[in-house]
Protein backbone atom coordinates (compact mmCIF):
# COMPACT_ATOMS: atom_id res chain seq x y z
CA UNK A 1 0.00 0.00 0.00
CA UNK A 2 1.60 3.65 -1.16
CA UNK A 3 2.00 6.15 1.61
CA UNK A 4 -0.79 8.28 0.16
CA UNK A 5 -3.57 5.07 0.46
CA UNK A 6 -2.46 4.75 4.01
CA UNK A 7 -3.25 7.75 4.97
CA UNK A 8 -6.23 7.61 3.07
CA UNK A 9 -7.27 4.25 5.19
CA UNK A 10 -5.91 6.09 8.32
CA UNK A 11 -8.13 8.97 8.04
CA UNK A 12 -11.31 7.01 6.76
CA UNK A 13 -10.76 5.29 10.48
CA UNK A 14 -10.54 8.08 11.69
CA UNK A 15 -13.50 9.51 10.71
CA UNK A 16 -15.72 6.52 10.90
CA UNK A 17 -14.54 6.38 14.65
CA UNK A 18 -15.06 9.72 15.59
CA UNK A 19 -18.82 9.24 14.08
CA UNK A 20 -19.05 6.39 15.92
CA UNK A 21 -18.53 7.79 18.70
CA UNK A 22 -20.18 10.67 18.33
CA UNK A 23 -23.33 8.97 17.87
CA UNK A 24 -23.08 6.94 21.08
CA UNK A 25 -22.33 10.55 22.57
CA UNK A 26 -25.71 11.57 21.52
CA UNK A 27 -27.29 8.93 21.96
CA UNK A 28 -26.91 9.28 26.11
CA UNK A 29 -30.05 10.19 27.51
CA UNK A 30 -31.61 13.50 29.04
CA UNK A 31 -28.37 14.74 30.82
CA UNK A 32 -26.05 17.55 29.93
CA UNK A 33 -23.94 16.60 26.97
CA UNK A 34 -20.35 17.32 28.44
CA UNK A 35 -18.00 19.17 26.10
CA UNK A 36 -15.12 17.18 26.54
CA UNK A 37 -14.55 13.64 26.00
CA UNK A 38 -11.41 10.91 26.92
CA UNK A 39 -10.92 8.18 24.82
CA UNK A 40 -8.78 5.30 25.51
CA UNK A 41 -8.50 3.63 22.78
CA UNK A 42 -7.60 -0.01 24.29
CA UNK A 43 -10.42 -2.11 22.51
CA UNK A 44 -11.29 -4.30 24.86
CA UNK A 45 -13.83 -6.52 24.94
CA UNK A 46 -16.43 -5.28 26.99
CA UNK A 47 -21.02 -4.90 27.02
CA UNK A 48 -22.14 -1.76 25.84
CA UNK A 49 -22.60 0.64 28.50
CA UNK A 50 -20.54 -0.82 31.32
CA UNK A 51 -18.71 1.31 33.70
CA UNK A 52 -14.80 0.98 32.90
CA UNK A 53 -11.46 1.89 33.34
CA UNK A 54 -8.43 1.94 30.78
CA UNK A 55 -7.73 -1.66 30.00
CA UNK A 56 -4.10 -2.79 30.19
CA UNK A 57 -1.85 -1.42 29.17
CA UNK A 58 -3.49 1.76 29.81
CA UNK A 59 -4.73 0.47 33.26
CA UNK A 60 -3.65 3.62 34.72
CA UNK A 61 -6.58 5.30 33.56
CA UNK A 62 -9.03 4.58 36.19
CA UNK A 63 -11.53 6.26 38.54
CA UNK A 64 -9.84 8.41 41.24
CA UNK A 65 -6.49 9.16 39.05
CA UNK A 66 -5.73 12.37 38.29
CA UNK A 67 -5.84 13.66 34.61
CA UNK A 68 -3.87 16.83 33.34
CA UNK A 69 -4.14 18.51 30.36
CA UNK A 70 -1.30 20.37 29.75
CA UNK A 71 -1.22 22.71 26.63
CA UNK A 72 2.09 23.24 24.40
CA UNK A 73 2.48 25.60 26.55
CA UNK A 74 3.19 24.12 29.91
CA UNK A 75 -0.40 25.31 30.87
CA UNK A 76 -2.04 23.11 32.46
CA UNK A 77 -5.98 23.59 30.86
CA UNK A 78 -7.54 21.06 32.60
CA UNK A 79 -7.06 19.16 36.17
CA UNK A 80 -9.74 16.55 37.55
CA UNK A 81 -9.86 13.53 38.96
CA UNK A 82 -11.13 10.85 36.73
CA UNK A 83 -14.84 9.27 37.25
CA UNK A 84 -16.19 5.88 35.54
CA UNK A 85 -15.66 5.64 32.28
CA UNK A 86 -18.06 4.16 29.78
CA UNK A 87 -17.79 1.38 27.32
CA UNK A 88 -19.01 2.36 23.86
CA UNK A 89 -18.94 0.36 20.13
CA UNK A 90 -15.93 1.41 17.94
CA UNK A 91 -17.21 0.30 14.99
CA UNK A 92 -20.12 -1.15 13.08
CA UNK A 93 -19.63 -4.42 13.08
CA UNK A 94 -22.84 -6.72 13.78
CA UNK A 95 -21.45 -9.17 16.70
CA UNK A 96 -24.61 -11.06 16.78
CA UNK A 97 -25.26 -11.92 20.16
CA UNK A 98 -22.23 -11.68 21.75
CA UNK A 99 -22.23 -10.39 25.41
CA UNK A 100 -19.33 -8.15 24.99
CA UNK A 101 -17.53 -6.38 21.79
CA UNK A 102 -14.65 -4.45 21.08
CA UNK A 103 -14.90 -0.86 22.78
CA UNK A 104 -13.06 2.17 23.60
CA UNK A 105 -13.47 3.26 27.50
CA UNK A 106 -14.44 6.94 27.28
CA UNK A 107 -14.42 9.17 30.24
CA UNK A 108 -17.04 12.10 30.52
CA UNK A 109 -15.44 15.99 31.63
CA UNK A 110 -16.43 19.09 31.54
CA UNK A 111 -13.52 21.71 30.99
CA UNK A 112 -13.52 24.95 32.80
CA UNK A 113 -12.61 26.61 29.68
CA UNK A 114 -12.02 26.41 25.95
CA UNK A 115 -9.43 23.49 25.31
CA UNK A 116 -6.44 24.56 22.97
CA UNK A 117 -6.39 24.02 19.53
CA UNK A 118 -3.14 22.98 19.27
CA UNK A 119 -1.72 19.57 20.27
CA UNK A 120 -1.43 18.60 24.19
CA UNK A 121 -0.39 16.19 26.81
CA UNK A 122 -2.03 13.98 28.92
CA UNK A 123 -0.77 12.98 32.30
CA UNK A 124 -2.25 10.70 35.10
CA UNK A 125 -0.77 10.70 38.40
CA UNK A 126 1.86 12.96 36.92
CA UNK A 127 2.60 9.88 33.83
CA UNK A 128 2.99 11.49 30.66
CA UNK A 129 0.19 9.03 28.92
CA UNK A 130 -0.22 10.60 25.59
CA UNK A 131 1.96 13.33 24.49
CA UNK A 132 1.03 15.37 20.45
CA UNK A 133 -2.84 14.90 21.20
CA UNK A 134 -5.23 16.95 20.00
CA UNK A 135 -8.86 18.08 20.69
CA UNK A 136 -11.11 16.96 17.65
CA UNK A 137 -14.31 18.75 16.62
CA UNK A 138 -16.63 17.07 18.74
CA UNK A 139 -14.42 17.56 22.04
CA UNK A 140 -12.50 14.16 22.10
CA UNK A 141 -9.09 13.69 23.31
CA UNK A 142 -7.35 10.25 22.48
CA UNK A 143 -5.37 8.13 24.34
CA UNK A 144 -3.15 6.82 22.47
CA UNK A 145 -3.62 10.01 20.31
CA UNK A 146 -4.58 9.44 16.73
CA UNK A 147 -2.30 9.68 14.07
CA UNK A 148 -1.59 13.15 12.59
CA UNK A 149 -2.10 12.44 8.74
CA UNK A 150 -2.11 15.55 7.65
CA UNK A 151 0.32 17.27 9.77
CA UNK A 152 4.01 17.57 8.74
CA UNK A 153 6.41 14.56 8.61
CA UNK A 154 4.01 12.06 8.46
CA UNK A 155 5.25 10.68 5.00
CA UNK B 1 -12.78 14.41 92.90
CA UNK B 2 -9.51 13.55 94.38
CA UNK B 3 -6.43 13.82 91.93
CA UNK B 4 -6.15 9.84 92.80
CA UNK B 5 -9.69 8.96 91.08
CA UNK B 6 -8.99 10.98 87.78
CA UNK B 7 -6.14 9.41 87.28
CA UNK B 8 -8.06 5.97 87.92
CA UNK B 9 -11.01 7.45 85.61
CA UNK B 10 -8.22 8.42 83.16
CA UNK B 11 -6.78 4.80 82.71
CA UNK B 12 -9.69 3.01 82.93
CA UNK B 13 -10.65 5.23 79.80
CA UNK B 14 -7.72 4.46 77.85
CA UNK B 15 -7.69 0.87 78.64
CA UNK B 16 -11.16 0.78 77.00
CA UNK B 17 -10.30 2.93 73.74
CA UNK B 18 -7.13 0.27 73.54
CA UNK B 19 -9.56 -2.95 74.19
CA UNK B 20 -12.27 -1.55 71.48
CA UNK B 21 -9.95 -0.65 68.93
CA UNK B 22 -8.12 -4.03 69.57
CA UNK B 23 -11.44 -5.75 69.41
CA UNK B 24 -12.21 -3.09 66.29
CA UNK B 25 -8.79 -4.46 64.53
CA UNK B 26 -10.33 -7.67 62.14
CA UNK B 27 -7.82 -9.20 60.16
CA UNK B 28 -7.92 -8.12 56.92
CA UNK B 29 -7.20 -10.26 53.67
CA UNK B 30 -4.50 -12.23 55.37
CA UNK B 31 -3.43 -15.55 56.98
CA UNK B 32 -6.43 -15.49 59.20
CA UNK B 33 -8.38 -15.37 56.23
CA UNK B 34 -7.46 -18.61 54.79
CA UNK B 35 -9.87 -21.44 54.49
CA UNK B 36 -9.92 -23.91 57.59
CA UNK B 37 -9.63 -27.35 57.65
CA UNK B 38 -12.60 -29.14 55.33
CA UNK B 39 -15.54 -31.22 56.82
CA UNK B 40 -15.95 -34.39 55.05
CA UNK B 41 -18.76 -34.66 53.32
CA UNK B 42 -18.67 -33.78 49.56
CA UNK B 43 -16.64 -35.23 46.51
CA UNK B 44 -15.08 -32.74 44.07
CA UNK B 45 -14.76 -34.11 39.84
CA UNK B 46 -12.42 -32.95 38.08
CA UNK B 47 -12.75 -30.92 34.57
CA UNK B 48 -11.41 -33.48 32.10
CA UNK B 49 -10.78 -30.79 29.69
CA UNK B 50 -9.39 -27.70 32.32
CA UNK B 51 -5.35 -26.84 31.63
CA UNK B 52 -3.31 -26.63 34.66
CA UNK B 53 -4.14 -23.16 36.31
CA UNK B 54 -1.44 -20.47 36.27
CA UNK B 55 0.24 -20.13 39.28
CA UNK B 56 -0.95 -18.35 41.91
CA UNK B 57 2.27 -17.92 43.88
CA UNK B 58 2.26 -14.34 45.79
CA UNK B 59 2.16 -12.69 49.18
CA UNK B 60 -1.06 -11.80 51.13
CA UNK B 61 -1.85 -8.41 52.65
CA UNK B 62 0.11 -9.19 55.80
CA UNK B 63 3.30 -10.62 53.81
CA UNK B 64 2.09 -14.58 54.54
CA UNK B 65 3.28 -16.18 51.08
CA UNK B 66 0.72 -18.41 49.65
CA UNK B 67 0.20 -20.54 46.97
CA UNK B 68 -2.76 -22.42 44.14
CA UNK B 69 -2.65 -25.52 47.29
CA UNK B 70 -2.63 -23.69 50.25
CA UNK B 71 -5.67 -21.23 48.96
CA UNK B 72 -7.66 -23.55 47.69
CA UNK B 73 -7.05 -25.99 50.36
CA UNK B 74 -8.12 -29.76 48.77
CA UNK B 75 -11.29 -27.69 47.43
CA UNK B 76 -12.45 -25.48 44.29
CA UNK B 77 -11.45 -22.03 44.37
CA UNK B 78 -12.92 -18.59 42.99
CA UNK B 79 -10.40 -16.20 42.11
CA UNK B 80 -11.89 -12.55 42.09
CA UNK B 81 -9.61 -9.94 40.44
CA UNK B 82 -10.36 -6.32 41.83
CA UNK B 83 -9.14 -2.86 42.22
CA UNK B 84 -10.08 -0.37 45.31
CA UNK B 85 -11.26 1.95 42.11
CA UNK B 86 -13.34 -1.11 40.45
CA UNK B 87 -16.94 0.58 40.78
CA UNK B 88 -18.29 -2.59 39.53
CA UNK B 89 -16.52 -4.72 41.62
CA UNK B 90 -18.96 -4.23 44.32
CA UNK B 91 -21.71 -6.17 42.28
CA UNK B 92 -19.22 -9.07 42.32
CA UNK B 93 -18.62 -8.55 46.03
CA UNK B 94 -22.42 -9.61 45.94
CA UNK B 95 -22.08 -12.76 43.86
CA UNK B 96 -18.92 -13.80 45.71
CA UNK B 97 -20.74 -13.84 49.18
CA UNK B 98 -23.68 -15.54 47.77
CA UNK B 99 -21.02 -18.56 46.66
CA UNK B 100 -19.57 -18.54 50.28
CA UNK B 101 -22.78 -18.68 52.00
CA UNK B 102 -24.11 -21.26 49.51
CA UNK B 103 -20.96 -23.81 49.68
CA UNK B 104 -19.41 -23.23 52.96
CA UNK B 105 -16.55 -25.22 53.28
CA UNK B 106 -16.55 -26.39 49.95
CA UNK B 107 -15.37 -23.72 48.18
CA UNK B 108 -12.87 -21.63 48.80
CA UNK B 109 -12.25 -18.03 47.54
CA UNK B 110 -9.29 -15.60 47.38
CA UNK B 111 -9.23 -12.28 46.21
CA UNK B 112 -6.01 -11.16 43.78
CA UNK B 113 -5.78 -7.24 43.77
CA UNK B 114 -4.31 -4.98 41.68
CA UNK B 115 -3.31 -1.92 43.55
CA UNK B 116 0.16 -0.78 44.88
CA UNK B 117 -0.56 0.77 48.32
CA UNK B 118 -1.33 -1.54 51.14
CA UNK B 119 -2.95 1.32 52.93
CA UNK B 120 -5.67 1.79 50.31
CA UNK B 121 -5.92 -1.57 49.95
CA UNK B 122 -6.22 -1.86 54.00
CA UNK B 123 -9.36 0.83 53.25
CA UNK B 124 -10.90 -0.69 50.75
CA UNK B 125 -11.46 -4.20 52.69
CA UNK B 126 -12.69 -2.11 55.78
CA UNK B 127 -14.86 -0.25 53.39
CA UNK B 128 -16.09 -3.52 51.96
CA UNK B 129 -16.10 -5.83 54.73
CA UNK B 130 -14.14 -8.48 52.97
CA UNK B 131 -13.43 -11.53 54.87
CA UNK B 132 -11.53 -13.45 52.19
CA UNK B 133 -7.64 -13.84 51.68
CA UNK B 134 -6.07 -11.11 49.51
CA UNK B 135 -3.01 -11.61 47.15
CA UNK B 136 -1.70 -8.35 46.72
CA UNK B 137 -0.13 -8.36 43.20
CA UNK B 138 1.73 -5.13 42.62
CA UNK B 139 3.45 -6.08 39.59
CA UNK B 140 0.17 -7.72 37.58
CA UNK B 141 2.07 -10.80 37.21
CA UNK B 142 -1.16 -12.89 38.52
CA UNK B 143 -3.12 -10.92 36.40
CA UNK B 144 -1.19 -11.30 33.37
CA UNK B 145 -1.04 -15.13 33.83
CA UNK B 146 -4.87 -14.78 34.11
CA UNK B 147 -4.81 -12.75 30.77
CA UNK B 148 -7.09 -10.12 33.49
CA UNK B 149 -6.75 -6.59 30.93
CA UNK B 150 -9.31 -4.85 33.49
CA UNK B 151 -10.81 -5.69 36.88
CA UNK B 152 -13.63 -7.43 38.03
CA UNK B 153 -12.46 -10.97 36.53
CA UNK B 154 -13.47 -14.09 38.39
CA UNK B 155 -11.76 -17.27 37.48
CA UNK B 156 -12.81 -20.78 38.75
CA UNK B 157 -10.54 -23.40 39.98
CA UNK B 158 -11.12 -27.10 40.48
CA UNK B 159 -10.13 -29.00 43.20
CA UNK B 160 -7.80 -30.64 41.06
CA UNK B 161 -5.90 -27.46 39.80
CA UNK B 162 -7.33 -27.43 36.72
CA UNK B 163 -9.14 -23.96 34.87
CA UNK B 164 -12.43 -24.40 34.32
CA UNK B 165 -12.93 -20.80 33.40
CA UNK B 166 -12.07 -16.89 33.23
CA UNK B 167 -15.18 -14.87 33.50
CA UNK B 168 -13.77 -11.05 32.24
CA UNK B 169 -16.13 -8.52 33.39
CA UNK B 170 -16.59 -11.16 36.62
CA UNK B 171 -19.12 -14.24 36.85
CA UNK B 172 -22.90 -13.79 37.98
CA UNK B 173 -24.18 -15.62 40.46
CA UNK B 174 -26.43 -18.35 38.26
CA UNK B 175 -23.12 -18.79 36.10
CA UNK B 176 -21.16 -19.70 38.95
CA UNK B 177 -23.56 -21.94 40.52
CA UNK B 178 -23.70 -23.78 37.15
CA UNK B 179 -20.28 -24.34 37.02
CA UNK B 180 -19.52 -25.40 41.04
CA UNK B 181 -22.60 -27.76 40.81
CA UNK B 182 -20.96 -29.27 38.20
CA UNK B 183 -17.63 -30.13 40.21
CA UNK B 184 -19.20 -29.87 43.26
CA UNK B 185 -20.50 -33.65 44.07
CA UNK B 186 -22.48 -35.73 46.76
Amino acid sequence: MTSRATRAAASVAIAITAAVLAGCAGASGAAPEPTFQLVVRDGNLRALGVACAGARPFDDLHPGAELVLRAGDGTDVLTTDLPDGEAVKIDDIDYGNAPRVPTFCRFALTPPGDLPDGPITVLVDGQVVAEGARVSDDGMVFVPPLADVAGEGSE
Amino acid sequence: MTVARSIRTAVIAVAVVVVLAACGAEPRGGAERMPEERADGASFTAVESAPAAPSLDGELLDGTPVDLDALAAGRPLLVQFAATWCSTCADQEAALAAMASEYGDDLAIVVVIGDEDPPDITAYLDRRGLPYPVIVDQNLRIWRGYAVTEPPATALIDAHGGLVRVWPGGAVESTMREQLDQIITG
